[in-house]
């Protein structure tokens, strides 16, 4: 089957440090790919390359079989993407800006318009669509967030952190859409700390530390080659195995 | 007391060490280029040479009771201005709420904590705006009078006070928190327009001759006004021989109507009053408004747009530029600079002589609204300059992700609402006056004008680097090239100015100069909105 997504030997480097160190990738069409690892271990870097927010690259990108370096804008409308942090013009209201974004992917006033309503209404904030955001939480910004990454119907769905500030209903909800769209024929590129979800919700995951990769495949496979749970695994993995001993050791600051 | 002293000292250590690194509102912002803001010593030093300038009326004012009249006016205003437009936003932070109040330290530590803090940032104000008057009255009046001079800012401080609590009352009462924090952003703007006017066009306007002779005495109506009472303590100690009916009631009001002041403030006003105030932060989390309609913007949008993305950025900026309480803090002044500028051309420069009636009754047979149109430009060169920046830049990413071929086309429609909203509607103020003062026949030179203005605004833009909209911060140092080039852009635009000033003597030239002129704005417009990815400068700082 060909890969919707070909990343080959991906380098990223800022200044002297070496952030990605040859990354290589071929995600399939459909699949939901849990993207994990410890902080610093690239995954964002990643994400900021695939959907344009980082052009200096070096290695190649392939999205559907197109070049980004040829035709980044060609993949730009394919990929939708939530970022972890609700950065948001919050003095606009879900609709204005839901309707800024729509616009900017050239979508028809009245489609972005109908989208829209319906995706607040799924998220339930139907009723504050013309409300200023700055009186949201984070969570209901979030909510917007995932509206405006998924309103142009992409092919490609990059989440970071989507999760993040979203109550306990929220988070069924988006576990909901994450397997929907999937089964729908979308790929999902989802980078998370929360093991759990990542664990249930993908079709393969892979783990990054240290700007390599030092895992991929199913949960299963994975198991049977690391251990019990995927915390577990991850803990092995980028060598965090030894936790245990470091909260010992922050308990005896206690003791003088 | 209960209150815990340790705790006590690090919590004021602490306060002090925030405000100190807090932009203050006369400085506007962070000193351009650095993380930190205007030191604190240098803040003092700007009041004290304040302070000076105000002092100067004591020595203008040669009859009794007016200097000391104007001077505490000027100092009472200062102060109610400044505790509004600086301290408020200190007042209405709760957010030491949410490390203290978890926090083992109880509420006589907090509150006398807050008190101090208070007191301290006033006594710092007041001391450096009141030195220079109390070095001249210790000099001129001898050491009682500037004991007694003491005293009389004692009384001034807190008749300030109680003015400002009674303000935040007023505005409490009627606005939502939002409309609150607009208050105070305007009263921000109110205050750097007065300071700028006041230094550009006071010394002007002032005939210091007559002044010496002004006996403010007469006036009835000062009598009702607390700096006279202040003033006729003083009047009492230093100038026996002053006589009015009127100066043992005012002399003993200047004394009681603080204590009457400190008991409102202590008794009414502080009970519920500070929770109120920071109540204003935490309820803005809880109470959700209603964003007005922007079908005005859209309809706007497909006149002047072409294509969506365009569209999308023309509306958005029309949109945020309303919204951003900064962006607004950072434009409105430029509005009454350019009347400031004006007024001070008017009266400095020409028609040596000649008092200000006179010269106000040659201004229509002058060429000045040349002078004026071009003063607009300044307007122009502010809004573009602010329309990059935002506290929420980090919100730009969105013009990365999305598919945008030409980031001109959102650079380009952010421009033409800027142009729209703020300098065309101001340009056509300026049109309205003009045409009222010189008549209708200036209307080919107001257009001529427009179009120039509006062609170096271009050219500046697109010889510096071209930033989104609102993708930098507002700290960020604003990029040297592009000032320079601005300021080159300003000189032209004056020198075009001149050139047009000498041609306007024939009128059909300077109409076929305005179609010229016009035929150029379109053109470039249209190379504005083709700016590529490449051209584009993205900020790198986090």
């Amino acid at each position: 089957m060909n890969s919707i997504i070909s990343i080959k030997n991906l380098e990223k480097d800022y200044g002297s440090k070496q952030v990605l160190k040859g990354i290589n990738l071929e995600i399939e069409p459909g699949k939901v790919i849990g993207y994990i690892g410890p902080n610093g271990a690239g995954k964002s870097t990643t994400v900021k390359i695939l959907t344009g927010l980082i052009s200096d690259f070096k290695g190649q990108v392939h999205v559907k079989g197109i070049d980004l370096r040829e035709d980044p804008l060609a993949i730009k409308r394919l990929i939708g993407y939530v970022p972890e942090n609700a950065e948001l013009y919050d003095v606009l209201t879900p609709m204005e800006y839901l309707s800024f974004i729509g616009q900017l992917y050239e979508m028809e006033d009245q489609l972005i318009h109908d989208r829209a309503e319906n995706m607040l209404k799924y998220f339930g904030l139907l009723e504050n669509k013309d409300q200023r955001m700055d009186t949201f939480s984070k969570g209901m910004k979030q909510k917007v967030l995932l509206s405006s990454g998924l309103i142009h119907n992409p092919e490609i769905i990059i989440l970071d952190e989507p999760l993040s500030g979203l109550d306990a209903n929220a988070v069924i909800l988006v576990k909901e859409i994450i397997s929907l769209l999937s089964r729908q024929g979308k790929t999902i590129f989802y980078c998370s700390h929360m093991m759990d979800v990542v664990e249930k919700v993908s079709d393969r995951i892979i783990l990054i530390n240290g700007g390599s990769i030092v895992a991929d495949g199913t949960f299963s496979e994975l198991q049977q080659n690391h251990g019990e749970s995927l915390e577990k695994i991850f803990a092995k993995l980028t060598e965090t195995e030894q936790s245990g001993s470091h909260a010992a050791d922050f308990m005896h600051l206690f003791d003088q | 007391m209960g209150v815990n002293p340790v705790q006590l000292r690090t919590l004021l250590h602490t306060k002090l060490l925030i405000d100190k690194r807090r932009p203050r509102a006369i400085s506007n912002r962070k000193k351009e280029g650095t993380s930190a803001p205007i030191s604190p010593i240098w803040q003092s030093i700007l009041y004290v040479f304040m302070g000076g300038l105000y002092a100067l009326t004591l020595t203008v004012f040669k009859m009794p009771l007016s200097g000391h009249f104007v001077y505490f006016t000027m100092l009472m205003v200062t102060l109610v201005l400044l505790l509004i437009s600086d301290f408020t936003t200190v007042l209405i932070d709760v957010r030491d709420n949410y490390i203290v109040l978890p926090r083992p330290v109880n509420d006589q530590t907090v509150s006398l904590a807050r008190i101090l803090h208070i007191v301290i940032y006033i006594l710092n104000i007041v001391l450096a705006l009141g030195l220079a008057g109390l070095v001249y009255t210790f000099v001129a009046d001898g050491p009682i009078a500037g004991c007694m001079f003491v005293l009389e800012i004692f009384c001034a401080t807190i008749l300030s006070v109680l003015f400002v609590n009674l303000i935040y009352l007023v505005v409490l009462k009627l606005t939502t928190p939002r409309q609150f924090k607009d208050f105070i952003a305007y009263f921000q703007v109110i205050f750097s327009v007065l300071i700028f006017a006041c230094y550009y066009l006071l010394p002007r306007l002032i005939d210091m001759s007559l002044l010496a002779k002004a006996d403010l005495s007469n006036y009835r109506v000062i009598w009702f006004l607390p700096a006279t009472w202040i003033a006729a303590l003083h009047e009492i100690l230093v100038n026996p021989l002053f006589k009015s009916s009127f100066l043992w009631p005012a002399a003993v009001l200047a004394v009681v109507s603080p204590l009457l002041s400190l008991w409102l403030i202590v008794k009414v006003f502080a009970p519920g009053f500070n929770q109120k105030l920071s109540g204003i932060s935490s309820s803005e989390a809880h109470r959700p408004e209603q964003a007005p309609n922007s079908t005005f913007s859209a309809r706007l949008a497909a006149i002047f747009t072409s294509g969506k993305t365009e569209n999308a950025a023309f509306r958005m900026a029309w949109t945020l530029s309303s919204r951003l309480r900064e962006f607004k803090v950072q434009t409105y002044p430029s509005f009454a600079y350019v009347i400031v500028y004006f007024v001070y051309f008017f009266l400095t420069v020409g028609n040596k002589g000649l008092s200000l009636r006179e010269k106000f009754e040659h201004l229509g047979e002058s060429k000045s609204y040349i002078i004026l149109i071009y003063l607009t430009g300044f307007v122009l060169t502010n809004v573009c300059l602010n329309m990059v920046r935002s506290e929420k830049y980090k919100s730009a990413w969105v013009y990365f992700v999305a598919p945008v071929a030409f980031p001109g086309q959102i650079i380009s429609g952010t421009y033409k609402a800027v142009v729209l909203k703020f300098f065309s509607s101001f340009f056509l103020f300026i049109s309205i006056v003009s045409m009222y003062v010189w008549g209708p026949l200036v209307i080919n030179d107001l257009l001529f004008g427009y179009f120039n203005v509006l062609i170096f605004n271009l050219i500046a833009n697109l010889f510096t680097s071209n930033q989104l909209p609102f993708s930098f911060p507002t700290a960020a140092a604003k990029s040297s090239k592009r000032w320079f080039v601005s300021l080159i852009m300003l000189f032209l635009q004056f020198a075009i100015g001149g050139l047009h000033y000498f041609l306007c003597r024939w009128e059909m030239v300077i109409w076929g100069l305005a179609l010229l002129s016009a035929f150029a704005f379109f053109f470039m417009i249209r190379r504005y909105g083709r700016q590529q990815w490449s051209e584009i400068s993205v900020y790198e700082g986090d």
